[in-house]
């Protein structure tokens, strides 16, 4: 193809007004001759790009099956894991005595420790309210 | 003529991956167009519809849509031809 030709045909591109069968010209041009001059390496860019684009067919609908099929796979997951909770409380009641012994001792230190928290919490609280006392006293005595 | 472009489709690995990274840029720079220019590149040049048949899609004249298709292609060229000339990408 003559150089002079394509240079003719890619004004025409420019202005909007090549046919399809002109534009699929200068498609096979850019992306089959190997030497072009140097000022046409960005026509061959974009044509290069619009070839690969146009194997990709229906990335739409695509997605939305990998979506469906994700989803699928999210709800499969959430009902095994139901069963498997489930399988693991039954294994639960099957508990020795020993274990129960000591899971109810556990819970027992585990109360004693948040009572001791809970009262410790309690005498912070009943500081700081002297604190506000002390406060309420100081302003009126500034007043 | 600058060397990595002559053989864009050999099959050196450092020319191959040069090859995908123009692809990806000029991908990159359709994809930052406003949505309607987008959308007739996308139908124009990939899909190569006719004329009438992106007119009906889109909703629009004819002429409206070559008057688009003519000013999407030259500013691409445009931002081809800085991108080549500075070697960087303006973001």
């Amino acid at each position: 193809m003559e150089l002079k030709a394509i240079e003719k045909l890619l004004n025409k591109y420019l202005e909007g007004e090549t046919s399809l069968k002109e534009e699929a010209v200068l498609r096979t041009y850019f992306t089959q001759e190997s030497t072009i001059p140097e000022a046409w390496i960005p026509y061959r860019q974009f044509f290069g790009y619009c070839k690969e684009a146009k194997k990709e067919t229906f990335p739409i609908c695509r997605k939305k099956q990998t979506k469906s099929i994700k989803s699928l796979m999210l709800v499969a997951a959430s009902i095994a894991l139901v069963f498997a909770l489930q399988f693991s409380g039954l294994f639960d009641q099957k508990a020795t005595p020993f274990e129960k012994e000591q899971a109810a001792l556990a819970f027992h230190q585990f109360q004693t420790q948040m009572k001791t928290v809970s009262n410790h919490l309690n005498r912070g609280a009943q500081k700081v309210a002297y604190l506000d006392y002390w406060n309420d006293i100081t302003q009126k005595l500034i007043k | 003529m600058d060397e990595r472009y002559t053989g864009c489709f050999s099959d050196s690995l450092t020319k191959k991956i040069e090859h995908r990274d123009d692809l990806n840029w000029v991908g990159k720079l359709i994809d930052e167009l406003p949505q309607k220019e987008r959308m007739i590149i996308q139908l124009r040049e990939i899909e190569q519809y006719d004329f009438d048949e992106i007119a009906s899609i889109l909703n629009l004249p004819e002429g409206t849509i070559r008057v688009y298709l003519s000013r999407i292609r030259k500013k691409l060229r445009k931002q081809f031809l800085d991108i080549q000339n500075h070697g960087i990408k303006s973001n």
